[in-house]
């Protein structure tokens, strides 16, 4: 549809999902799927506006890396070109998802496939963007839906 | 009613008076189901019998579940085997595996009525008397399910299964539930595998023993439910867990503790404890990741997606520095 962009749309069909089906429900089953669904569209509406976050991690982590990677270029030459050579592996570009899995999964194998000793470094510096990314992400969780499952 | 909630009422009566004549099953007027559950689908079946109106409990094998794989024979086999131990269960009626009836096996239960309470109950805190009587029934069914002969469950587990060896059932899991890399989850197991203390005993446990999961009736306990998470193994993984995913009045800490050992006599040590509910946290948090892997592989029940962001956070807060140091004492073990 031409006249509306695709967030004025999740909008429209936010609306009316809360408005006309969600007080009609009587069946408490039903009515926790419509809950968790507007959730899942207000997420949906956020990421057409400000990007997947996925993008903002991958950038955060690789800035990250890199100044590990300089710090540690003198002490631990090695541990420093894994950690370079996976960024730039990451670099080359695609969906955010697979760069984050590419980008991931190299420097978990760097940190585990090795003695080196900012080892322990470069795993919190991984767990404390997750975190930054999981606090964010918190506000897409629907309470309704979690009380149900109780 | 709907077309579809019909045809479904019809094949599960067809199919109960076919399979199990002796609950004389005239004719299924209601199927409901439960919102309860992170995994098996719970629904309330209302039968007209030539006894009279009966409504029981049918627990249905999902489709994309969280905590696969699934099996209703074992979980059947496993409340009758324990019933027959003496623990309060309910009375399992019937085992499908025709999966056509209802999308997949399914066994039918007796209805336990009563109360279930919830971890912080406002009712207990209102009556300590209750609060208390409730805490001791607790400790003492949970004592008593970890000194039954785990002999009770035919073919069930592998007595030998070891703690290590449950930490390698969820790195499987893990695999298996990573939408995206997980570091957190991965580096967590690592270090629970390289600090893997021995067991003490191997016992029959529950799996998912919390307050909710226990019904009482005028203050006195019914049943436990849910023994999906059921299996072999070191029975501090069960005090472990009332003290974390189960936490709240029961947590068995403290006076409860020293109760538990006295029934029991396994000894509840802090070191060892401290390795539990790390272990317990991190397998619920891999367990909650599940919930967005099975509405990508078809699932609809869309609640699961708010599971895992919740199991993300939850993984995410342990202290990689601390944690390593914790552990180190482990290291090359």
């Amino acid at each position: 549809m031409i006249v509306l962009d695709s967030v004025q749309l999740l909008d429209a069909v936010h609306r009316s999902l809360s408005s006309n089906v969600l007080p009609m429900l009587e069946d408490d089953f039903a009515r926790v799927q419509i809950a968790a669904a507007l959730k899942i569209l207000e997420e949906v509406g956020d990421r057409l506006e400000n990007g997947d976050p996925c993008e903002d991690f991958n950038a955060a982590i690789s800035a990250d890396v890199t100044d590990l990677a300089g710090r540690v270029q003198k002490d631990e030459p090695d541990f420093a070109q894994a950690l370079e050579a996976a960024v730039a592996s990451a670099l080359d570009g695609g969906e955010p998802r697979d760069v984050n899995r590419q980008l991931v999964e190299s420097l978990w194998s760097a940190a585990t496939k090795t003695d080196a000793k900012h080892r322990t470094e470069l795993l919190s510096l991984l767990n404390e963007r997750a975190k930054e990314i999981s606090a964010n992400d918190a506000r897409w969780i629907c309470p309704e839906a979690l009380l149900s499952l109780i | 009613m709907s077309e579809k909630e019909e045809s479904t009422e019809k094949r599960l009566e067809q199919a109960l008076q076919k399979g199990a004549p002796e609950l004389k099953v005239q004719r299924i007027s209601k199927v409901e189901r439960l919102t309860g559950g992170l995994s098996s689908q719970n629904f309330f079946v209302t039968a007209d019998t030539d006894d009279g109106e009966v409504t029981w409990v049918m627990r249905v094998e999902p489709k994309h579940g969280m905590i696969t794989p699934y099996s209703m024979e074992r979980e059947f086999n496993l409340i009758r085997a324990v019933g027959e131990a003496g623990i309060p269960v309910p009375e399992v009626l019937y085992l499908e595996q025709d999966k056509s009836i209802m999308d997949g096996d399914f066994i039918l239960m007796s209805l336990v009525e009563g109360e279930i309470y919830s971890q912080n109950d406002p009712r207990l805190h209102a009556d300590p008397a209750l609060m208390k009587s409730v805490q001791n029934q607790f400790v003492e069914a949970l004592a008593k399910l970890h000194s039954i002969s785990q002999d009770v469950i035919p073919n069930y587990a592998d007595g030998a299964e070891s703690v290590r060896a449950q930490v390698e059932i969820y790195r499987t899991r893990l695999a298996r539930a990573e939408q995206i890399p997980s570091p957190a989850f991965r580096h967590a197991l690592e270090v629970l595998e390289r600090g893997a203390p021995e067991a003490q005993r191997i016992s029959l446990l529950h799996g998912d023993y919390r307050s909710p999961n226990l019904m009482f009736r005028d203050g006195k306990l019914q049943a436990i439910l849910d023994w999906e998470l059921s299996r072999v193994g070191d029975p501090l993984t069960d005090i472990a867990f009332t003290q974390t995913t189960g936490a709240g009045i029961c947590a068995i800490e403290g006076e409860l503790a020293e109760y538990y050992t006295e029934l029991t006599g396994v000894s509840i040590g802090e070191e060892e404890m401290e390795y539990h509910r790390f272990l317990e946290g991190t397998k619920a948090g891999i367990i909650g990741l599940g919930g967005a892997t099975a509405v990508v592989k078809g699932g609809t029940d869309l609640r699961l997606l708010s599971v895992t962001v919740s199991a993300l956070g939850g993984g995410q807060q342990n202290d990689v520095k601390e944690l390593e140091s914790k552990f180190d004492k482990y290291r090359g073990k």
